[in-house]
This record gives C-alpha cells, sequence and structure tokens, in this order.
C-alpha cells in the first residue's frame, strides 16, 4: 500500500498507511528480543524519511502538515518500547536499539525546529541506567546521538559539554562520512578557537567547505587582526546566524583582541610597565576605533578572563604585567569556557 | 614563526597569506553549509578505529593538539615577529609620541 502511494506521489497518503504498518509492528516488536531491531531500525528510517516527504509535499501545495511531529511520536513510542525490555538476556534485549531510536527522534525535533521536546526523552535516557554503556553500542549510534546531544549543548551554550561531546562524534565517525564530520566541524571547530585551539592545515585541507567558512576568522586570529575578524564576521553574518554560529564567533573575537595586546606587548619588548595610551594607540592602528576609557574596560576584562596576568593602575594610566607569562598559552587557561 | 627570518629583510616580506587575505574580501559563496543540511545515516553500522580519526592518535588524547600530539590542531601561534606592518607602525608612533619608555630602546 505504501508503496503505491509513493508510486502515485501521494506521499501524505504513504506516510499514513506506513503509520499503520509501524505500530502493528510495534505490537510484534514487544513480544521479541532484539533480533528485531534491525527491522524496527529500517521502518523507522523510512517512516522519518516519508514525513518528511509528505510535508513538504503538504507545503508546496500550501496545505498544513504535521507529519514530522507524528513521526517523532511515533519514534518515541518505539523508544519506550526497546527502553522498557525487562525479560530478554542482556546480549539479546531491544534496550540495544536505544541509542539509534533517540538518534532518530532528534533528527525529527530538529527538523521541525522543536528541540526542546529533546529534554523529555534525554531525561528518560538518565533515568533508566540498566542501559548498557553508550560506548558499547555500534559507532553508528553513537556518533549520531553525541553529534545530537553535543548539539543541544551547542545550542544551550553549554560549552565544555559542547565540546566533549563533538570531539568524541568527530574522532570516531568513519572518515569516508565526509558530510557527517563537515557537520560536526562546524560546530565543534567555534568550540575548539573559544579553547585556543586552531585547525592545522592538514585539517582544512581535507574540509574545504569549513575552510572557506572560517579561514577569515582563522587567519584573523593567527595575526591578532582584530578588524579583520570584525570584516569577517559582517561579510559572514547571514550565514553564521543561519548555521546558529554568531554568537560563538563573536566570542571568539576575545581570542583575537588578546593576539593584538600581546603584539603590542611584544612591540613594547616585552616591558612589565606599559601605559593605556600605547594600547589605545594599537587598537587605532589595527582599526579598531574606541576612545581610551574603552581601552581601558578591555584591558581590564581581559585580565579579568585570565588572557593576561597583570593589574591596572587607573591613577598612572598605566598597565602593570606580570614579569613572567604576562600572556599565559591560551590552551593552559583552566576553565576556557568560563567567563564568556 | 620565523622571526629571524623577517628581522633580516629591511622591508617586511609579502606574506603567503596575501592570497588568502583577498579570499576572505570575496563573497561568500553561499550553500556550502546549509542550516538545513541533515546528519546522515551511515552506509555502516559499525566500524573499528582504523576507518576513524582516532587511527592517526597513536594514543593521544583527542582534540590534544600538535604539541600533545594531535596533529589536526595547534594550540601556539603565538609569535615574537614585531616586523610585520602593524607592529612597525606602532613603533614608528611610539617614536613620534615618545610614549611608552623602554619600549624606544628596541
Amino acid at each position: 500500500m505504501t508503496c503505491s502511494y509513493v508510486a502515485k506521489r501521494r506521499s501524505g497518503d504513504a506516510f499514513k498507511e506506513h503509520s499503520t504498518l509501524v505500530s502493528k509492528f510495534l505490537g510484534y516488536f514487544t513480544e521479541n528480543r532484539g533480533w528485531t531491531l534491525p527491522a524496527l531500525f529500517s521502518i523507522l528510517r523510512d517512516l522519518r524519511d516519508l514525513a518528511f516527504d509528505a510535508d513538504i509535499f503538504a507545503k508546496h501545495n500550501n496545505q498544513k502538515s504535521e507529519c514530522m511531529e507524528d513521526a517523532a511520536r511515533t519514534i518515541a513510542k518505539a523508544f519506550g518500547h526497546c527502553v522498557t525490555d525487562r525479560v530478554s538476556p542482556p546480549e539479546q534485549s531491544r534496550k540495544w536499539g536505544v541509542y539509534y531510536v533517540v538518534g532518530l527522534v532528534l533528527k525529527c525535533y530538529f527538523k521541525i525546529r522543536r528541540i526542546s521536546l529533546s529534554k523529555n526523552i534525554l531525561r528518560a535516557l538518565e533515568a533508566n541506567k540498566d542501559i548498557p554503556d553508550l560506548s558499547l553500542y555500534p559507532r553508528s549510534h553513537q556518533v549520531t546521538f553525541r553529534y545530537y546531544l553535543g548539539m543541544l549543548n551547542f545550542l544551550n551554550e553549554e560549552y565544555a559539554k559542547a565540546e566533549e561531546q563533538l570531539t568524541m562524534a568527530f574522532y570516531q565517525c568513519h572518515i569516508e562520512a565526509q558530510a557527517n564530520q563537515e557537520r560536526i566541524l562546524t560546530y565543534l571547530l567555534p568550540l575548539r578557537l573559544l579553547k585556543g585551539h586552531l585547525p592545522s592545515n592538514e585539517l582544512l585541507s581535507r574540509f574545504p567547505v569549513i575552510r572557506e567558512l572560517f579561514w577569515p576568522f582563522i587567519s584573523a586570529i593567527r595575526k591578532g587582526d582584530v578588524a579583520a575578524f570584525d570584516r569577517a564576521l559582517e561579510t559572514w553574518e547571514k550565514k553564521l546566524l543561519e548555521l546558529n554560529l554568531w554568537l560563538t564567533l563573536e566570542k571568539a573575537r576575545e581570542i583575537c583582541l588578546r593576539g593584538l595586546f600581546r603584539k603590542i606587548y611584544a612591540v613594547s619588548s616585552s616591558s612589565s610597565r606599559i601605559p593605556i595610551s600605547l594600547f589605545h594607540s594599537g587598537l587605532r592602528i589595527a582599526g579598531v576605533e574606541v576612545d581610551e576609557e574603552e581601552t581601558e574596560c578591555l584591558l581590564a576584562n581581559m585580565i579579568f578572563k585570565g588572557f593576561m596576568r597583570g593589574y591596572i593602575s587607573h591613577e598612572k594610566q598605566m598597565v602593570v604585567l606580570a614579569n613572567a607569562n604576562a600572556f599565559p598559552r591560551l590552551a593552559d587557561r583552566v576553565q576556557p569556557f568560563g567567563y564568556l | 614563526m620565523s622571526s629571524a627570518a623577517s628581522t633580516s629583510k629591511a622591508k617586511p616580506e609579502e606574506k603567503p597569506t596575501n592570497a588568502e587575505e583577498k579570499k576572505q574580501d570575496a563573497r561568500p559563496h553561499l550553500g556550502v553549509l546549509e542550516e538545513d543540511d541533515e546528519f546522515e545515516e551511515f552506509a555502516a553500522a559499525d566500524w573499528d578505529d582504523s576507518q576513524t580519526d582516532l587511527a592517526h592518535l597513536g594514543g593521544a588524547a583527542p582534540g590534544a593538539a600538535k604539541s600533545g600530539g594531535d596533529k589536526l590542531w595547534e594550540d601556539n601561534w603565538d609569535d615574537d615577529d614585531v616586523e610585520d606592518e602593524f607592529s612597525v607602525q606602532l613603533r614608528n608612533e611610539l617614536a613620534k609620541t615618545g610614549k611608552g619608555g623602554d619600549a624606544m630602546e628596541h
């Protein structure tokens, strides 16, 4: 039936028909052990794909369609049936389907931009302590789950967690899954910048698409060229907003500013006493228009956040820097995401 | 980086990065990364380390940067090159205003 509807391009009906099939299968699924999982994965994947088509088709014809919402509900139900397997022996448990199914649910939520719904399913995952450890699941399940979890952390501005998940996702991803690695890097790379790690040329040459978007920022950070960084933010503004990256890169501007201040320090022969006016001149020459008070404020921030070690003598209008290690290595900061 | 090499020249030389600078001024080619791109189904269900970026690490922690044995990231790009255009300009400014004390000695 589903196939005939697909053939007739009635994607809404195809979706409905397939939903019926899935719910019948779920009845059967709960009576059986983990060997039925490949079949479950396959029909749930189809369900999501059909929902995708049906929604596009409906949108095209100016109709309202919530197939993806329906699909997400059904797939979440399947998740429940996986988690609640209390009878099968451990190695044959339906619990081995948990992470794949959660990955699919999250994919649906991201599609319909209802990511706040993810909380429920993640809470359910946490509540069930008897689920095998994620690292024991097939790599494809691990990577997909970690990608979405990392994305959720990223969007919630929980950068340390996001970096951890996306790093694991990237390194465990199959190297031939180029598009997926690209997708992970899109969000991992800005986090690494904040941490004080730049991608090597080798990494960038493997991912030209990533290179194109991020190169202006990376090059500006390398040179401490804040004006170039600001131009890059402006040039890529639309794209960055679309990808939810603008805020993160705007924060990375501080890394660039630190580079500029460090240069000013180098030009003044690494003197431990540098007048604020010198930093002010430096900013002006670098094409950053701020007044002297603002310069002092920027410096105070840099010191507060651990980018520079020293203090400001306000009455003398002087920055007094530590004799050794006045600009600690970025990567050495204990909490690189602490004061964003 | 090569501060010795660049200080030996009277003028800061044209660096290869200039080509990239031009690139950054070019209009972004929209359509490279799209917000609607989805994370794709993997062709295989499982694979081992040799087919991932864990393979090149040789036991180093993922993302540790070059100093920690991960060639994909660099965690130190600070250089003391004070001969680039910006530094020269800043030094001239210093000379003009006489500010900056011992900076003049350089």
